[in-house]
């Protein structure tokens, strides 16, 4: 049986979905369920190239955005991911609007190549949790 | 360990130190069931929104919009062409609570034995030797097992009902029932 792909936050900027979720928190609560949804198609299909789906989209470098949908005259809204597909782990790493996606695609980036390099605590214990296993 | 087995509605929650989020979550979900499923039906086609687009005589972004609808929103006929397009016919049951559950259970046996016949009539389609028709047979076998399983299972909760037993049968769990002529090991013991 294939691995089940499982969500962490421990790369997420806490304090930017308190913000977030103070100003839309309907556009937060849509931009969750779809996460879900794309987990349940990762555990279904088994990679994100095996599906394209319109919220879901390549920021490059295995990051991801997830768009919010079916909220009435919504804030255009992004959800950024992590798809570690050796782990199986979507890391979710910030939320925000249309007008903050450059600078927030950039620190997510940052992020992401910091986990690739093995200097954040998570890929330590990820590469610890291999070799012992 | 910061990986977790978590839901979305629970992960909500926690970032946003708000647990009425996990509710806007679980909210959002059961408002777009419908499309959800649109979009894995496509999806298990391996169709893309622009060859569904083009299958329905459509632009991508009318496939875009209906997919980023909630269920309320959805308009039948694009539904219709949707499924269509991706060569799915759709029955629907409309369920009415306030009718007695004895009419709602008949509703619901017609319903399943509609669907039972027509597998029949597949089978005699393709003719007693093929492979389909044999797991038609089986499946058969399935669905009786399950039914007799969940009704002795309601029926022994009844008060002053004598419990139903399935002799030497082995129990499966949910919903995995696999027993050749499983009909044949059934006995009730109130029978």
């Amino acid at each position: 049986m294939a691995e089940m792909w499982e969500i962490s936050e421990a790369l997420a900027e806490k304090n930017r979905f308190k913000a977030f979720n103070k100003k839309h928190p309907r556009e937060l609560a849509a931009c969750f369920s779809n996460l879900d949804h794309i987990v349940e198609l990762l555990n279904r299909h088994g990679n994100v190239g095996a599906f394209q789906v319109a919220f879901f989209r390549s920021e490059g470098e295995n990051l991801y955005r997830i768009g919010q949908t079916g909220v009435k005259h919504a804030v255009e809204t992004r959800l950024y991911v992590y798809v570690f597909t050796v782990g199986h782990t979507v890391y979710v790493l910030t939320i925000g609007d249309k007008t903050q996606q450059a600078d927030d695609i950039r620190r997510c980036k940052e992020t992401v190549r910091k986990f690739e390099r093995g200097e954040t605590h998570e890929q330590e214990k990820h590469d610890h949790g291999r070799a012992g296993g | 360990m910061s990986k977790k087995n978590t839901t979305t509605a629970a992960l909500a929650a926690s970032l946003t130190g708000d647990p009425e989020a996990a509710a806007r979550v679980a909210a959002h979900q059961d408002e777009t069931r419908f499309v959800r499923t649109l979009i894995d039906m496509r999806v298990e086609k391996k169709l893309s929104q622009r060859d569904l687009a083009k299958k329905m005589g459509v632009g991508p972004s009318k496939v875009c919009r209906l997919e980023a609808s909630c269920d309320k929103d959805l308009n039948l006929g694009d539904v219709f062409r949707y499924l269509k397009a991706l060569g799915v016919t759709m029955s629907v049951m409309f369920d009415d609570p306030s009718l007695p559950a004895a009419d709602r259970i008949k509703h619901h046996v017609i319903a399943a034995h509609g669907l039972l016949e027509q597998l029949r009539k597949l089978a005699h389609q393709v003719g007693g030797e093929d492979t389909i028709s044999e797991k038609i047979k089986q499946f058969y076998g399935e669905v009786l097992l399950n039914f007799v399983i969940r009704f002795g299972d309601s029926y022994s909760k009844l008060p002053g009902a004598t419990p139903i037993r399935l002799d030497g049968a082995d129990v499966p769990p949910k919903g995995a029932a696999h027993h050749k002529g499983a009909h044949n090991q059934l006995s009730a013991a109130n029978a």
